[in-house]
Parts: C-alpha cells; structure tokens; sequence
C-alpha cells in the first residue's frame, strides 16, 4: 500500500514540479515579452505609488510606483541567472578539479582534497561580506562567480568519490588496457557513471544558491538595486509588510515555488539513481 | 517407511512489474531420513526457490500457488504459520548458505551466534549455550575455537567462516540440513574439507541433507541421490551412480558432457 | 579441442612474454594500512602460441600478477618484457600502442562492460582509441567480430544489462580481438559462468586461439579447465609460484606437496571414484617469514625444521618442471 502511494507521487510530483521550473524558466527568459512594463522606470508616483493588484498592474506597484508584475519577472531573470551560473560554474570547476583528482596517483589525489578541504573551511557568508566590504555592492555576475566559487568543493568531492570507485571497476580496466586515452577514458568510461550524482549535486547547488542570493541581496549586500532581484525585490517590501502585502507575496512565492520544484526534482533524480545502480542483474 | 520430507507439486512464481513469473513450476520428491539428495541446476533453474520455499524463506515478492505441500515430520510447513515456523528452522532443519560472510552477523561474534542457536529454542543458561557452541565449533574442526568463540566474522576466513555456519546449522541435530551451495564460494581445498565435514557430521548425526549446487563434481562426491532441475522442473531424478553412468534426459547428458573432468595421473 | 604445442623449434627471437622477478606490493586498506606483498619473486616465459596457466586459490596473486603484466597496476620489483622489449619503460603513447597487442577478459562479465555502452560501442572502442577503423568501415569491423565469437549482428544497439552472462563474456571477447592482439589474458574468463554455458564459451576460446594464433595467459582456479586448454602450467601459493611443468607432465606427475593436495582436492566427476582425501590442515593465516610459504599446511613426510629456515627456489627437476622444495628436489636429483 505504502509502495502504490509512493508511486504514484513517485510519478507525479517530479512532472508537477518540473512544469513549474519549466514555467518559472520561461518568464526568467522571455522577460522583456512577459513583463508590461520598465521594471527600473517608476511611475506616476502619486498617482501609482504602492498600488494593491489591479487590472493595470496584475501584482500591484511598489514604493516608488514601480510595476511588481514587471520587476518580478526581470527579477525571477536575475536570480535564475545567477543561479544558473553559478551552477555552471560549480560543474566546470568541481568535475574538473575532482575527476582529476579521481583518476590522479595517490600523491597528487591527496594533495588536490587537501585543497578541497581548506576551500570547504572557508565560510562563504564571510568570504561574500568580505568582498562586498571591498568592492562594494556587486553586479549579478559577480555574485555568481563568488558563490560558483566557493561551492565548487563539495561537487568536486562527490566526483572524486564516484570516479575512484568506478575508475577501480573492472569495465574502466578494460578500457585501459585497450588503450583508450585518459581525456577519452574520463569522458566516455567514468564520467557516464558518474552524471547522475553529478546531476543531483548541480540540483542541490541551484537549491543552495537561490535563498543565498536572496537572502544577500535581503540584507544589502547582494545585488545592488535598482537591479531587481527575488532578495531586492524583497528588501523592498520589508518597510511596508502590512499594507503592501503584495510586494512580499509573490516574489516570496517565486522563490519558494522555485525551491520546492528542484528539490523534488533532485530526490526523483536521487532515487532514480540509486535504482540504477543497484538494479546490476538482468 | 515415511519420508521425512515430501514436496508435492511446489509451485512458486515473482511478481513484477510485467506480472508473474513462474520460477518452479510444479516439483515434488521426497527425502527419506539420513538421506543426501542433490538438487543439480544451472543459474534460475529455480533450485534455490525450491530450498528457500521449504525453509519460508522466500522474498515477499514471491508467491507460492495453492494446491501443492511440503510435508516435514507430519506437518504441510506452507500451512504452518511463522512462530511456529521458525521454532522449526533452527531446531529441526538447519540451513547454510552460499555466503557465509552474508549469513553471518558481522557485529556478532561468532561464538555468540552459536550459542545463540541454542539459546532461542529453549537453552536456560548461557553457559551451558556456551559449552556447547565451544563443544560444536570443536567439532566442525575451527582451529583454537576456544579462542575463535570470540573473533567477529571478518576475521575469520571463508572457508572458516563456513565451518561456523555448519556449527550453527548442525548445533541442536536437526532432521534436515538444506544447503544451497554451501561450497561454491570456497577454494578447492576447501571446498574438500567442508564437504567431507559435512558428511561426517551427516553420518554422526543422521540428519537428512538437501545440498542445492551447480556443480555436478559436489554431486558425484557426496550425494546418493540426485534432482536435475531445469526452467523450474525437475527433469530427472535418480540414483547418483545411475545419473552418471545412464542419464535418461537429453539436459542430464548436456550437463555432464558439459562437466570439466579432471585426468588424474596414475 | 586442439591444444597447440609451444613452437620452440624456429622461433629464434625468444619469448613473447618473459617475467622475471616480479614482486608486487600495495598498501592494505585502511588508515595505517601496511604494505602486503601479493606477488614475490615471480618468474616465467611464455613462448609465441603458447597457452600458460596460472593457477591457485584465490589470493595467491595470479590475477596480480597478470594486471601487472598488463601494465594495469604497477610493479614494486623485477622486469616485465614483451617481444624483448621493457614493458616498465614505456609512458603515454608508446604504452597505448603496446596495448594493442595485449588484451585481457575479465571474469566477472556483468562488472566488465560499460553499463552505460551498447554492444557496438563497446566492440568498436578499440578500433576507434587506435584509429583503426571510423564509420561504416568501423560497424563492419564490428559485424565480423560479432559473427566471429557467435552472437547475432542486431546485438549491436543492445546494452549489457539485455545479455546473458555467456552472451556478455562473448562481447568481452570480441572487445578484446577488435585490435588484433597477439596476446590475450583470460582472467577467470569462464569462472562466473554456468557449466552448459563455460564448455560453450571455452571452446569459442580455443577456437578463436587456433585460428588467430593468439598466445594465452590463462588464469583459472579450475584444473579441469586449465587441464582443457593449457600448454604450460604454473601453480602459484601464496605469491610465488611452487611449481611449473608442461600440462601434461604437471596433471599426470604432480611434484609439489600443494600441486598434489590442489589436483587432489577438485571433486570427482564420477560417484564410483570416490576416494579419501589428504588431510590438508586449515589455512590459517600468512607463513612466518622466512620459511617456504607453504609449510604450516604441508603434509610432506619429510618435512622439518630446513623448511622454516628459507622459502625454498624454483629448482628444475626434469627439464621444463620446476619446483619449489628442497624435499621433492633433493629427492628427485
């Protein structure tokens, strides 16, 4: 009974919440289509000045009679941006330095995680502080590096983990002694087997980076406004949490819509990778 | 004379996704007291399904048809509901498996999972458990056992970790030992000493044993009798000189001309 | 089955493979681990068309001894040399070229092949790492190879997973001869398959041995099979071989006290030869240096305190059978 019941979430939830990614990607993407209006331009600020929803402006406006619809979708933009780089860069950098190290001789191997270490003991928060305390607020892609930058450690250990243990199997042997060489024998024999946990940890790394960069930017130390972003977006609600209920909803939503549809993505994913790899009889 | 186990028209099947899928189709054969009676197959000729059914052992995916029994000591054990199913294993029929590092508890010592035996059907002092543990891990030849009572499983090599199980499968004397491939994780060598073991503890004892193998040579040096299981039927059944020297199934003859042989010197 | 005899007449360039003083010690485990040794002072040729056994129980370093040949883990001692040439020496490209001529089937065909390959990729790796073939050239390659080790040509979109295990090991055979080897390694090539299936997939090897004219390093712990197929027969215990003679002097004189106890343990293939066996006592745990490796165990009559003084040498007692002890030798010289 327990078994048809997770099945049946088992298969619905993922499409659910990938629809929803999928939709949140769309308007990150087709911003200037979707948005009605300039999301930086204000208004008529008497006039549209923190304006509940209405038909002229679906999510209402802010502060400074800016359309909430239109500064949503260019922030959802922003955030998925920044996200995604920083996604990227975790990837490039933590199968890179951790596939190396996998298939490096022991020497070299300890060396590179003891790297890994001293990167993992660096806090983030401080490492994004200090660096705003030195440049300044940033820019979008700034902040993506930095957290691509700091979060590239622990990807690279689960790649290492992974490429040891499948570099020991028999199949990598045999590639070996057939003379497949190494950038082929990590392309084609190794990293296969190691996409899926790869694949869980970019998800994982998204569902990091998002709340990151909004609660930074919440705080003021993350993207530097007029930019907007899910954390802006927020920071400027917090000065009208009563009357202007809206503007701390829907971005609120975004965000946790956002973060429930990747997480659910990365357990199915998890899961379907745990199958798959005990599923070895035929 | 009644036989002390008869399988009548065992038939188990999976299911999975696809549906069910039959994995004995119909067995039945007897084993009298003291006998050794090989089941022969190949991989999913369902020889283990057969063991694991007569043991209640079988997977929670695996379902066994109505209309057949598996009559132990006047007993049909498919009716036999669990408590008393396994006041049964244990004490009257014991059982080894092809894995001894998997059967054991790895955070058990072994001496323990001995005594312990004893002590759920019914052994009051632990001493005496031990004694007896001692006593039997003697018996089945484990060298220093009085100071091996206290190794964990991992310590203990294969060959060694399998006299172990043949201690806790022999300790009370039961009526019947199933062995499903008790031997084919070990070295030659070993494979020779815990077979001959096994046939004198057998002899000692006058359990009846059910040896589940593959391989026709563990058939030829320790069993009387012989089960040639294929696509879950048993397609001959006979004594083992005669299944060696006048095989009536085609799948009997393939199977020993497919038999590496061995040509000894002079 | 033929059994090709080692041409010794014309070769006149020596073995093909000749292993001298092989030692090889990796670190056990765990923190603190110290270093095992799983071979010792192993040394053996293997002449062109030769089909030379390694056997033992498992543990005893045939199948280290066969990945250091290989050059798939590294030696810590001795020479490896291939057609005169210093095997240790060669780094990068030269090294990917030599593996064209030595390849290896393992035992276990459901950890061999790339779950993640079809049967195509698989089969046409070598011939595209070695630029061997591309395209349709490549897939013909790869046809043949089918045709050759007897599985149907549709197989080649099929994955590991929809093979049998007889099926899958055919696919490791033909991965192996897609670069035309002329030595091939079988480690425990038939060891994990059904008995129908292994006297199947053995005679496809010494088929496709004859016909290729392949020299083999067949590693097994079955002497029913090795007796099949093999030239020359090495006994290994412990990580050193104890004793190596022609297959046919080995089998019907076996010298070494562990030969006779191994030869005598592998069970009998008839009910009607039943025989008691020697008791051979059991292993329980490495030898104390220095002594022969085998003798806590050995059941040698004449055994005595000489036996724990050094581990004794291969010593030849009739030409081509070597032994390792001082009790057979003294006995037979």
């Amino acid at each position: 009974m327990s078994l048809r019941l997770r099945g049946a979430s088992g298969r619905w939830a993922p499409r659910i919440a990938a629809a929803t990614l999928a939709a949140i990607v769309f308007v990150a993407v087709a911003a200037p289509l979707v948005a009605p209006y300039d999301p930086v331009a204000s208004g008529d600020l008497v006039a549209d000045r923190l304006q509940p929803p209405s038909a002229r402006h679906p999510l209402g406006t802010d502060l400074s009679a800016r359309d909430v619809a239109s500064r949503l979708a260019y922030g959802t933009r922003i955030s998925i941006e920044t996200a995604a780089l920083a996604a990227v860069v975790v990837l490039v950098v933590g199968v890179a330095w951790g596939g190396a190290a996998g298939l490096a001789t022991p020497a070299v191997d300890a060396v590179m995680m003891r790297v890994v270490d001293a990167a993992l003991a660096m806090p983030r928060l401080v490492i994004v502080l200090a660096l705003v305390a030195f440049i300044g607020r940033i820019s979008p892609l700034t902040l993506a590096l930095v957290l691509g930058l700091t979060g590239w450690p622990s990807m690279s250990r689960i790649v290492r983990a992974r490429v040891r243990e499948l570099a020991a199997s028999d199949h990598v042997a045999a590639a070996r002694a057939l003379g497949v060489p190494p950038p082929r024998l990590l392309v084609r024999h190794v990293l296969p087997g190691a996409a899926p946990a790869i694949v869980v940890h970019v998800v994982v790394t998204v569902a990091a980076v998002i709340p990151l960069e909004a609660a930074l930017s919440y705080f003021g130390v993350g993207i530097a406004p007029p930019t907007p972003s899910w954390g802006s977006l927020l920071q400027d609600a917090a000065a009208r949490p009563i009357d202007g209920w809206w503007l701390m909803v829907f971005p609120s939503l975004a965000i946790a819509a956002t973060l429930l549809s990747v997480n659910v993505i990365g357990e199915y994913l998890q899961r379907r990778d745990g199958a798959g790899r005990t599923g070895r009889a035929a | 004379m009644t036989p002390l186990l008869a399988v009548e028209n065992l038939r188990v099947a999976y299911l999975d996704r696809a549906g069910a899928r039959t994995a004995v189709g119909g067995v039945s054969f007897a084993i009298e007291p003291g006998e050794i009676v090989a089941l022969v197959g190949e991989s999913g000729s369902g020889k283990s399904s057969v063991g694991l059914a007569i043991m209640g052992l079988l997977p929670d995916h695996a379902r066994v048809a109505p209309g057949g029994a598996v009559r132990f000591e006047g007993r049909d054990l498919l009716a036999t509901p669990e408590p008393q199913l396994r006041d049964i294993r244990g004490r009257r029929i014991g059982m080894v498996f092809q894995e001894p590092a998997a059967a054991l508890n790895p955070v058990m010592r072994v001496g323990d999972q001995v005594a312990e035996v004893a002590i759920v059907h019914g052994e009051r002092s632990t001493a005496a458990a031990r004694a007896r543990a001692v006593e039997m891990l003697n018996r089945v030849g484990l060298p220093d056992a009085e100071r091996r009572y206290r190794a964990w499983p991992h310590e203990l090599s294969g060959g060694m970790r399998q006299r172990v199980m043949l201690a806790i499968a022999l300790l009370l004397r039961p009526a019947l030992v199933i062995a499903d491939e008790p031997t084919s994780a070990l070295d030659v060598t070993v494979q020779a000493q815990v077979l001959r073991l096994l046939l004198e503890l057998q002899r000692e004892s006058g359990t009846a044993v059910l040896l589940i193998t593959h391989d026709l040579g563990v058939v030829a040096e320790t069993c009387s009798r012989a089960l040639v299981m294929r696509g879950g039927q048993v397609v001959e059944s006979a004594a083992v000189d005669d299944l060696f020297h006048a095989p009536q199934h085609a799948y009997t003859r393939e199977l020993l001309a497919a038999m590496p042989r061995l040509e000894r010197g002079p | 089955m033929t059994r090709p005899e080692a041409d010794t007449a014309d070769t006149g360039h020596g073995p093909l493979v000749s292993v001298r003083g092989l030692r090889v010690a990796h670190r056990a485990a765990g923190f603190g681990g110290r270093p095992v040794t799983a071979v010792e002072d192993v040394s053996f040729d293997i002449g062109r068309g030769e089909t030379f056994a390694l056997v033992g129980e498992s543990g005893c370093g045939k199948t280290t001894t066969a990945r250091a040949l290989l050059r798939l883990i590294d030696a810590s001692a001795g020479t490896l040399r291939y057609d005169g040439r210093d095997l240790a020496a060669l780094r990068g490209e030269a090294l990917r070229r030599q593996r064209r001529r030595m390849q290896i089937v393992f035992q276990d065909p459901y950890t061999s092949l790339n779950p993640w390959h079809t049967v195509g990729d698989i089969v046409g790796e070598g011939l595209i790492v070695h630029g061997l073939a591309r395209g349709d050239a490549a897939a013909a390659r790869v046809g043949a190879l089918l045709d050759e080790v007897g599985l149907p040509r549709d197989y080649v979109t099929r994955r590991p997973r929809d093979l049998s295990g007889g099926e899958r090991q055919r696919v490791a055979i033909a991965r192996a001869l897609a670069v035309d080897p002329e030595f091939l390694v079988l480690d425990e090539a038939v060891s994990a398959l059904d008995v129908t299936t292994q006297a199947q997939v053995l005679a496809l090897i010494a088929r496709l041995r004859d016909a290729r004219h392949l020299t083999c390093l067949f590693i097994a712990h079955n002497l029913a099979v090795v007796q099949q197929v093999a030239t020359t027969v090495a006994v290994m215990y412990r990580g050193r071989i104890v004793e190596q003679a022609p297959a046919h002097g080995l089998f019907a004189r076996p010298r070494h006290p562990y030969t006779r106890a191994l030869l005598d343990a592998v069970p009998v293939s008839d009910p009607r030869d039943r025989h008691t066996r020697v008791d051979l006592p059991p292993d329980a745990g490495a030898a104390p240096e220095p002594g022969c490796p085998f003798h806590p165990r050995c059941p040698h009559p004449a055994k005595d305190a000489t036996c724990r003084a050094a581990a004794p040498p291969l010593q030849e007692l009739e030409p081509g059978h070597l032994v390792a002890c001082t009790k057979v030798t003294a006995a037979g010289l």
